[in-house]
């Protein structure tokens, strides 16, 4: 099972946990309807996408409305420390909540019981949360963008918004050299997927992979198109691509579906997120360093 | 012996699951049922990529891709280099036909005989056509594949010359993997 937990600004949805599917441009988890807007939601729906494609089990989602007062991020926490083990996903993704250091301390110490360990990942609030708490190295990625790169750098700094030397950093070409010093702080999680203008792969403070083709700069304004690369990437590492990999074709992915959906600045995410079948077909088993044949649906 | 059902998976994840079973095991047989020919065909080139032996039977309209792995197949033989033939043409060298065909056949002939042999060899325009049915030098290519050099035909080169379906020996691959063949060998020797 491919889990991804998250908050919503939903005021006063329960905590809800369910298979995900999707029904008028809308997912279903629960019997709840979600919208595909951007975080949690374009994050699942890009996980959708990409598991529906490739014929995986739908990713399950556990979600709390949350509206910034904390309440529904303490539910979220404390199910999950409380479940993990007996949910044993192969791939725990992590989305939005309010930061608790002291949860994601419990939350990581459930995870090392179960028995078979969850590929770990993390965005947003819960990566902050995660390096806050001096825990980023128990994490497998973390997908920052370049500000919250500056913030994993910093080894004071408890939130993106506290950088001492890095305030409202958006130079990703920074990237490699504020991610060595994320790895040097212990600041990093195995590899960062670094999100930008130019899309880094990171593993133990070294450059892999540096993504920048196709080059489509209107992506970047659209809310959503950072989550839907963490989406990607959970799903990739779900269906068993090595984590690398799988961090290298999601950038890719992402670019070429916002080419494809020939994307403005008042392109909605799902756009882009329909485009991904096409990008799959015409471009995954390219990608793919064990398969390399052009296309990637087969038989068609 | 291991069974990948991979029916309903799009690809590459066949290929994954392929890959991940064959590193858990050290020697071995495993099947993968298939429903896509292209599938297949990417299955069978990669388990063949990582030194194994393959066949494939279809049944019921579903492909049984059978791979046998033997101990430390993933290295190089001995006698193995990691060089690369690329061969463009049906004949060897610029002058008569027949002397050309001749001098072809001696080469792969000799090929066979010499230490260290290729990792693979690739046919590319008119060379496919020393793949197919009616090549003089199939015998000998079937001898350096049983050695364990790779055979790869061109498939838009089959396709153009309508020879898809007389391809005798070695397995199809495309300019993806053939770039990739020649910027990873060691050496690449073009006839």
């Amino acid at each position: 099972m491919m889990l991804i937990a998250g908050t919503v600004p939903i005021k006063d949805m329960p905590l809800t946990l369910g298979k995900v599917t999707s029904e008028s441009g809308y997912l279903v988890v629960g019997g709840r309807s979600i919208p595909c807007t951007q975080g949690t939601g374009a994050m699942v729906s890009a996980a959708l996408a990409t598991t529906s494609y490739l014929g995986l089990e739908a990713p399950h989602a556990l979600l709390v409305g949350d509206i910034g007062k904390g309440e529904g991020s303490r539910k979220l926490y404390q199910y999950l420390i409380d479940h993990i083990e007996e949910l044993s996903p192969a791939v725990l993704a992590l989305h939005y909540w309010l930061p608790n250091m002291s949860q994601t301390r419990q939350l990581c110490a459930a995870v090392e019981k179960c028995a078979r360990r969850p590929i770990m990942i993390a965005d947003a609030a819960s990566m902050y949360s995660a390096k806050a708490a001096g825990l980023a190295e128990k994490f497998d990625i973390f997908t920052p963008d370049p500000t919250e790169i500056a913030f994993l750098a910093d080894p004071e700094a408890t939130h993106p918004a506290y950088i001492a030397r890095h305030l409202f950093e958006t130079d990703i070409t920074r990237a490699p050299e504020l991610a060595r010093a994320a790895y040097r702080h212990h600041g990093a999680a195995k590899i960062l997927l670094a999100k930008g203008a130019i899309d880094y792969i990171i593993k133990d403070g070294e450059v892999l992979a540096t993504i920048s083709e196709p080059n489509v700069p209107a992506l970047e304004p659209i809310g959503g198109t950072g989550d839907t690369i963490t989406g990607l990437v959970s799903a990739f590492a779900f269906a068993g691509l090595e984590l690398h990999e799988a961090a290298i074709i999601a950038a890719k992915v992402n670019r070429m579906a916002g080419k494809y959906a020939n994307v403005t600045p008042a392109t909605k995410v799902r756009e882009v997120i329909a485009q991904f079948p096409a990008v799959f077909k015409d471009y995954l088993c390219q990608w793919s360093s064990v398969c390399g044949a052009k296309g990637g649906r087969s038989g068609d | 012996m291991i069974e990948i059902d991979a029916r309903g998976l799009n690809c590459p994840l066949p290929v994954v699951r392929t890959k991940k079973a064959l590193e858990g095991i050290e020697e071995g047989e495993l099947t993968v049922i298939i429903e896509r020919p292209e599938g297949c065909q990417n299955v069978r080139r990669f388990a063949e990529s990582q030194g194994c032996g393959v066949t494939v039977a279809e049944k019921d309209g579903l492909f049984y891709v059978h791979i046998y792995k033997k101990k430390a197949v993933k290295s190089a033989s001995p006698g193995q280099s990691k060089n690369v033939v690329f061969i463009t043409t049906d004949r060897l060298g610029t002058g008569d036909r027949r002397l050309g065909e001749i001098l072809m056949k001696a080469f792969l002939n000799t090929l066979w005989d010499a230490e260290p042999k290729p990792a693979r060899i690739l046919f590319l325009n008119d060379g496919v056509k020393l793949t197919t049915e009616g090549s003089e030098v199939l015998d000998s290519l079937k001898l350096l594949e049983k050695a364990g050099v790779q055979i790869f035909s061109c498939g838009t080169c089959l396709e153009y010359y309508q020879l898809k379906d007389k391809l005798k020996v070695g397995a199809v691959t495309n300019m993806y993997d053939t770039v990739e063949s020649l910027l990873s060998a060691d050496k690449v020797i073009k006839i």
